[in-house]
C-alpha cells in the first residue's frame, strides 16, 4: 500500500484543525478543529499500522486509546461551552477573558528576602 | 546496711520526687507547692540523718545500685551511688540548708505569682546537689552537675521581667559551662585512662599509682577547670556576685548549699587523684590564693549587702579548696569539708538574715539598710552571729574552720615537702584575707546594725524599752520587732534560729566522729589570726567613727576599681566577649549573605520567571493555543532532527 494518500489526507487534516484552533472565535468550531487533529493524527496511526502489518497492532490499539479520550474530552469541552454560554450568551473566545491576568493590579508586598 | 543503702537513695529521690510532682500540681496551688517543696527536703534531711547515723558507726558502702549499668561500648560505666562520711555529712548539711530555703521561702516569696517554679525547681536544684554528693560514679556526678547549672540558670533569672535577672541568668550559666567543658574533658580523660567512670574504681590507691604522673596531671587540672567554675574561683567568678539578681534564700541556696559547694565537695571526694598530681595543687592553690584576698578586697569596696556576701562567698569557698590543694596527706580532706560546713551555716544564716532586713524596707543596698538592725533586733543578732562567724571570732564556728584551713597550710608549708611554697603561699593569703575579711564584716555590721542595736543584752532592752506600744516579751520562736514595725513571720524566724546552732556551735563538729580525717590545729596561727581579726576590726571601726564609711578613706579610683571587682568584667569583656560576638557575627554574616544567598537566588529566579509569564496572560483561549502549537512544532521539529 502506497502511504502518499494517507500522509496527505492527514496532513490536510491537520493544516485544518490547526487553522480551526487558531483562527476561529467560535468555541464549537474550535472543537471540531481540535477533533481534526486528533483524527489526523488516528489516520497515521492506522496508516503505518497497515504499511508496518504490525503484529501486535499496536497503532490501531493507539487508535482507540486516542478515539476514548477524545470523547471524555469533547465531553468536558462542550460542557464548559455550553457554561459559557448560559453566562454569556454566547460562545466568542474573544470575549471569555476572566482569566486573563489584571492589568491594573500591582503586587501589594514584596516578599522578604 | 539498709539504712545506709536506703538513706542515700532516698536522699537524691525524695527531692527529685517532689520536684517532678510539684511541677505538676495546678498553678495557684500555692499550698501544695509549698508543702511538697518543705516534704522533698525534710525527706532528703531524714535520710541524710539516717546515712550518717549508720556511717558515724563506722560503716560506708560503694556501689548502691540506683541507675544500672550503661551499655558505652567503651569503658564500664555504673550508674551507682555510695554512702560513707565524706558524702552523709555534707548531704545532711545540703539537705538542712535546703529545708530552711524552702521554709524561709514559703512566707518571702509569698507574693510571687511563679512560685510554683520557684518551690520545684528549688527542690530539682536539691536532689542534683545530692546526687553529686552522693554518686559513686564520675557521668552520674555530672548529670547532677549539669543539672544544677541548668537550675541555677532558672532561679537566678526567676524575676525574668527584669532585663538584668536575664542577663545574670545568662551570664552564670555560660561562664560556668566554660569551666564544665573542662570538667567533661576531665571524666573522658579518666575514662580512657582507667576504662571505666567509677569513682571508688579510680581512687583504688592500685588505679591511681598506674595512673601516672602525666594522666593524673591532666584530668586533674581539666577537674579543676571545672571547679573553678562551679566554685566562682578567679578567673571564672565573675557569675556569682551578678547572681544576687536572683531571689534571696536562692543565694542562700547556691552560696551556701549546693553551686558553689560542689566544686568544693567534687575535689574533695576526688583528693586521692589530686594528691597523685602535685602540679596541679600548686596551680589551685595559687589561684585560690588569689582569690580570696582579692575577692575580700572586692568585698570591702561594695556598696550593695548581697554583693558583700557574695565576694565573701568567692573567698570563703577559696579557703575550702586552698585547703585541698595543700592538705598534709594525713589529714585528707577533713580541713577542708570543716571550712566548707562552717561556711554553709554561717553563710545560710547571713543570706537569710540579710533576706529578713531586705523584706522590710524592700532593698539590698547598704545605704538603705542603714538602721534596719535597729528596727529588727532578733534578725540584726543572726546578722552580727553570722558576721562574726565570717570574720573568724573565736567560739564561733567560723573560727574553727578558718583555723583548721590555716593550720593545715602551715603544716605543709614547714614540712618542706614539695608543695612547701604553695602551703606558705596559702597560709600567708589566708593570713591576710583574715585581716581583710573582719575590716569589711565590721563595715557591713557598722552600716547595717547602728551601735544601738541588740548586740548585747543591755542594749537590746533598752531598745525595746525605747519602744512605746511594744507588746509582750519577745519569745526566741516568735522574734517580737519594735513597736509597729515588721513581724517577721514564723517561717522566716524558724530557719534563722536553725542555722543559728551549726553557725554558733560549729566548732564541736571538730570534735565529733562527724568528719572524715582529721584536723590540726596550730597555737600559732590560731594566735595570729585572731590578732589580725581584732586589728581589722579595731581599724574599720576606728576608720568609720572618723569617716564614716570606712573604705571612704581610700582614693576614689581606688574604691572605683574594688567595687567593680577590679574591673575584671571588663576584662573579661574586650578578651573573650567581643571577641566572641565578632566570630559569632562573621558566622552569621556568612550564613546569610552565602549560605542563605543561593537559598534566596531560588526565590529571585521563580519571581522573575513568575513576572515576564504574566505578560503571557491574556485571557484569550486562541493565544494559549498558538503556544499549544508552536510547542508541538518544535517538539516535532526536535524529534525529527535529532532522530
Amino acid at each position: 500500500m502506497h502511504l502518499t494518500g494517507p500522509l496527505l489526507l492527514s496532513a490536510v487534516l491537520a493544516g485544518a484543525g490547526v487553522y480551526g484552533v487558531l483562527a476561529r472565535r467560535n468555541a464549537v468550531l474550535v472543537l471540531i478543529g481540535v477533533e481534526l487533529i486528533l483524527n489526523a493524527a488516528n489516520l497515521l496511526l492506522v496508516a503505518f499500522d497497515a504499511a508496518y502489518r504490525d503484529a501486535l497492532h499496536s497503532g490501531q490499539v493507539l487508535t482507540l486509546f486516542v478515539v476514548t479520550v477524545a470523547a471524555a474530552e469533547v465531553g468536558v469541552a462542550l460542557a464548559v461551552v455550553l457554561l459559557l454560554f448560559r453566562r454569556r450568551g454566547d460562545v466568542d473566545l474573544r470575549g471569555a477573558r476572566d482569566l486573563a491576568e489584571a492589568r491594573d493590579v500591582v503586587p501589594t508586598s514584596e516578599p522578604v528576602p | 546496711m539498709s539504712a545506709l543503702v536506703w538513706g542515700a537513695r532516698l536522699a537524691v529521690v525524695l527531692p527529685a520526687l517532689a520536684a517532678l510532682v510539684g511541677g505538676q500540681v495546678p498553678r495557684n496551688a500555692r499550698g501544695v507547692s509549698a508543702g511538697l517543696g518543705v516534704a522533698g527536703a525534710a525527706g532528703a534531711l531524714l535520710a541524710a540523718v539516717a546515712e550518717l547515723a549508720a556511717t558515724s558507726a563506722g560503716r560506708s558502702a560503694t556501689g548502691i545500685a540506683f541507675l544500672g549499668p550503661v551499655p558505652t561500648g567503651a569503658g564500664r560505666v555504673v550508674l551507682d551511688l555510695r554512702a560513707d562520711q565524706l558524702s552523709a555529712v555534707v548531704a545532711v548539711m545540703v539537705a538542712v540548708v535546703a529545708l530552711c530555703v524552702q521554709v524561709y521561702s514559703v512566707s518571702y516569696q509569698g507574693d510571687d505569682p511563679r512560685y510554683r517554679a520557684y518551690a520545684w525547681t528549688v527542690s530539682l536544684f536539691t536532689a542534683a546537689m545530692l546526687l553529686v554528693v552522693q554518686s559513686d560514679d564520675l557521668l552520674l556526678l555530672l548529670i547532677g552537675w549539669e543539672v544544677m547549672g541548668l537550675c541555677s540558670y532558672l532561679l537566678v533569672g526567676h524575676d525574668s521581667q527584669r532585663e538584668a535577672a536575664r542577663r545574670a541568668a545568662v551570664k552564670a550559666f555560660l561562664v560556668t559551662r566554660v569551666g564544665d567543658i573542662g570538667f567533661v574533658l576531665g571524666v573522658v580523660v579518666l575514662l580512657a585512662a582507667v576504662g571505666t567512670t567509677s569513682i571508688s574504681t579510680l581512687l583504688d590507691p592500685q588505679t591511681l599509682r598506674g595512673l601516672g604522673t602525666g594522666t593524673a596531671t591532666a584530668a586533674s587540672l581539666l577537674l579543676i577547670a571545672g571547679v573553678v567554675g562551679k566554685s566562682a574561683q578567679f578567673p571564672l567568678h565573675t557569675w556569682l556576685p551578678d547572681a544576687m539578681e536572683g531571689p534571696t534564700p536562692i543565694s542562700a541556696l547556691i552560696h551556701a548549699a549546693t553551686m558553689v559547694a560542689a566544686g568544693g565537695f567534687v575535689l574533695a571526694r576526688l583528693l586521692p587523684l589530686l594528691v597523685e598530681a602535685p602540679a596541679a595543687r600548686a596551680t589551685l592553690a595559687a589561684l585560690t590564693a588569689l582569690t580570696m584576698l582579692g575577692s575580700a578586697l572586692v568585698a570591702c569596696a561594695q556598696s550593695d549587702l548581697k554583693r558583700v556576701l557574695a565576694w565573701s562567698t568567692i573567698s570563703q569557698v577559696a579557703y575550702v579548696l586552698a585547703a585541698l590543694a595543700i592538705a598534709p596527706e594525713d589529714l585528707g580532706a577533713a580541713p577542708s569539708v570543716v571550712q566548707l560546713l562552717s561556711h554553709a551555716g554561717f553563710k545560710a544564716l547571713l543570706f537569710l538574715s540579710a533576706g529578713a532586713l531586705a523584706h522590710q524596707v524592700h532593698t539590698t543596698a547598704l545605704e538603705g539598710l542603714s538602721g534596719a538592725g535597729r528596727r529588727s533586733p532578733w534578725v540584726a543578732v543572726a546578722l552580727t552571729l553570722g558576721l562574726a562567724s565570717l570574720a573568724g571570732v573565736p567560739p564561733l564556728s567560723g573560727f574553727w574552720s578558718k583555723e583548721a584551713v590555716l593550720g593545715a597550710a602551715e603544716e605543709t608549708a614547714l614540712s618542706g615537702g614539695p608543695l612547701a611554697v604553695a602551703g606558705w603561699v596559702v597560709l600567708v593569703a589566708g593570713l591576710l584575707t583574715v585581716l581583710v575579711t573582719a575590716v569589711y564584716a565590721t563595715r557591713t555590721w557598722l552600716l547595717v546594725v547602728p551601735a544601738a542595736a541588740a548586740t548585747d543584752d543591755a542594749e537590746a532592752e533598752l531598745v525595746a524599752d525605747d519602744s512605746p506600744t511594744r507588746g509582750d516579751a519577745p519569745s526566741p520562736h516568735e522574734p517580737v520587732t519594735p513597736a509597729d514595725r515588721h513581724r517577721l513571720p514564723a517561717t522566716m524566724a524558724v530557719p534563722l534560729l536553725l542555722l543559728v546552732v551549726p553557725t554558733v556551735f560549729g566548732g564541736l563538729l571538730l570534735l565529733g566522729p562527724v568528719v572524715p580525717g582529721q584536723v590540726h590545729l596550730s597555737p600559732v596561727t590560731a594566735v595570729l589570726a585572731v590578732l589580725l581579726a581584732l586589728a581589722g576590726a579595731t581599724g574599720a571601726t576606728l576608720l568609720a567613727q572618723r569617716h564614716g564609711d570606712p573604705v571612704a578613706v581610700l582614693p576614689h579610683r581606688a574604691r572605683a576599681a574594688l567595687a567593680d571587682g577590679f574591673r575584671l568584667d571588663v576584662v573579661q569583656d574586650r578578651l573573650v566577649v567581643r571577641p566572641v560576638q565578632a566570630v559569632a557575627r562573621v558566622v552569621t554574616g556568612a550564613d546569610r549573605d552565602v549560605v542563605d544567598a543561593y537559598v534566596r537566588a531560588g526565590a529571585v529566579a521563580a519571581r522573575g520567571a513568575g513576572r515576564g509569564l504574566r505578560r503571557v496572560s491574556t485571557g484569550v483561549a486562541t493565544g494559549y493555543l498558538t503556544w499549544v502549537v508552536v510547542g508541538a512544532v518544535a517538539a516535532a521539529v526536535a524529534g525529527v532532527s535529532l532522530r
